[in-house]
């Protein structure tokens, strides 16, 4: 399969084959082959809104596989700022480097940009939109703990409606032969049109607004944080927060093995108390952070084949 | 002939776009643009027999293309092209809807690349349609929604 030169920008625009193949990248590269593959690289890493997280994972993805990186980590410092167009950033870097990470708070900046370079685009967050490389680690992650993607139970809990990371996730799923099941306030349900590519994709999901009606059924639980800003009233929001919080009283009444997730950074949905179970994979997923984009990183410079 | 034909100018060449859905000829003109050849008229809630009302609008010495004429399905899908050659229809063409459409239509996400940058124009990917409405997915922020005439540019 040749990745050399291709985008990684949506789901939307994969195979299952293609995810398969960057999965199988991912764990070659986490077992230590294609070590110094990426000598002789260079990443641009283009965050025009911070992400700290995102932002250090890229680059010690390329370091660590002997490229080298350049970038612009606050948007205050890009000539963005002084009304250079989007368009104009990309042809004018791209003559500086090998692949572009780009982060950007509007959504389709990755594919604008895409559109006037030749140079492979990552696309590491746009707005609201997508966030591909998140969503391929945390298929490796389930697929490391598993060994498989088919046959789980897989429960996406709270904020799905504006939650990027549980769209994005829940469309990669479809792939594969699991059941979905949404946990989320009323207020916060997945967006229609993402139910409905699920039922096209022929994927069994169950909505619910208690996790304790299908806790026991769960092979992963994915946890995402519900933002006080999607509720007009703090009452309010403190009183569907509070059921949607993971600790040790809750954890024991969902089924024994459970493997809980979070895209991280998390701010108190999950307690800390629940870190040092076994149930806790959420610093391993995003441990998975590195290989995944190493791996991501040498198949489009074509540096892994 | 009816006389009602001569309400809007007959023309020897050129385009006629009829059996437009009542009063959505101004937005067809409006992105298909008045091109500088001939004479455009434009005749709105005109009586027909097929849809009650129509629009009609002829273009003199213009021939549109299909990619052109496509564009309208947005608006009017049973409208009917004739392109006219020397008083003759020398082609009926039927409007087929286009999968892409580039330009005409503006995103409705206020925080689409499209809206916040001069030099990223929009571009549609047509998802589904039906005789009373059109989804669209944005190619770049992969919103969808439904075409309504204020989106149009
Ligand atoms: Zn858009």
């Amino acid at each position: 399969m040749n990745f050399k030169g291709k985008d990684i920008i949506s789901l939307r625009d994969f195979k299952k084959e293609e995810i398969e193949y960057i999965l199988q990248k991912a764990s070659e590269v986490k077992e230590g082959r294609h070590s110094n593959s990426l000598k002789g690289k260079v990443l641009a890493s283009l965050f025009f809104e911070p992400s700290t997280r995102t932002r250090l994972s890229f680059e010690a993805a390329m370091t660590l596989l002997g490229g080298n990186f350049f970038g612009i980590a606050d948007p205050q410092s890009s000539s963005t700022q002084k009304g250079e167009t989007l368009k104009d950033t990309i042809k004018t870097i791209s003559g500086y480097c090998d692949v572009i990470a780009i982060r950007h708070p509007f959504e389709g900046a990755a594919r604008a940009s895409a559109d006037v370079t030749e140079i492979p685009i990552i696309n590491a967050g746009d707005g609201s939109n997508q966030h591909p490389t998140q969503t391929l680690l945390d298929l490796y992650t389930i697929k490391e703990q598993f060994g498989s993607l088919d046959g789980l139970n897989i429960g996406l809990l709270g904020d799905l409606k504006y939650g990027r990371t549980v769209h994005s996730l829940s469309m990669a799923l479809s792939f594969y032969n699991v059941k979905l099941f949404m946990i989320s306030p009323e207020l916060l349900k997945m967006p229609i049109h993402y139910a409905q590519y699920l039922e096209n994709k022929g994927i069994k999901y169950t909505e619910t607004q208690n996790i304790f009606d299908v806790g026991q059924d769960l092979d992963i639980l994915y946890v995402t944080r519900i933002q006080r800003e999607r509720f007009g009233d703090l009452q309010e929001y403190e009183k569907v927060a509070g059921s949607y919080k993971i600790n040790l009283e809750v954890l024991d009444k969902l089924n024994k093995k459970i493997k809980i997730m979070h895209p991280l950074p998390r701010v108190d949905e999950i307690d800390d108390s629940v870190d040092k179970t076994d149930n806790a994979i959420y610093f391993e997923q995003a441990h998975n952070g590195i290989p995944v984009r190493q791996a991501i990183l040498g198949l489009v410079t074509g540096a892994i084949q | 002939m009816s006389d009602q034909h001569y309400r809007v100018f007959k023309i020897e060449n050129g385009t006629v776009i009829d059996h437009i859905v009542p009063t959505m000829a101004l937005k067809i003109i409006d992105i298909l643009g008045i091109r500088d050849k001939g004479l455009v008229s434009i005749g709105i809630n005109f009586d027909s027999g097929k849809t009650g009302k129509k629009d009609i609008i002829k273009f003199e010495n213009v021939y549109l293309d299909k990619t052109e004429t496509d564009l309208i399905a947005l608006f009017s899908p049973h409208a009917t092209i004739n392109i006219i050659k020397d008083n003759k229809v020398i082609e009926k063409r039927k409007i087929e809807m286009p999968s892409v459409i580039n330009s005409i239509i503006k995103c409705p996400n206020p925080t689409c690349v499209t809206n916040n940058y001069r030099d990223c124009d929009t571009k549609f990917i047509v998802e589904r349609f039906d005789e009373n409405s059109t989804i669209v997915r944005c190619y770049y922020c992969e919103k969808e929604t439904t075409v309504i005439s204020e989106l149009i540019k």
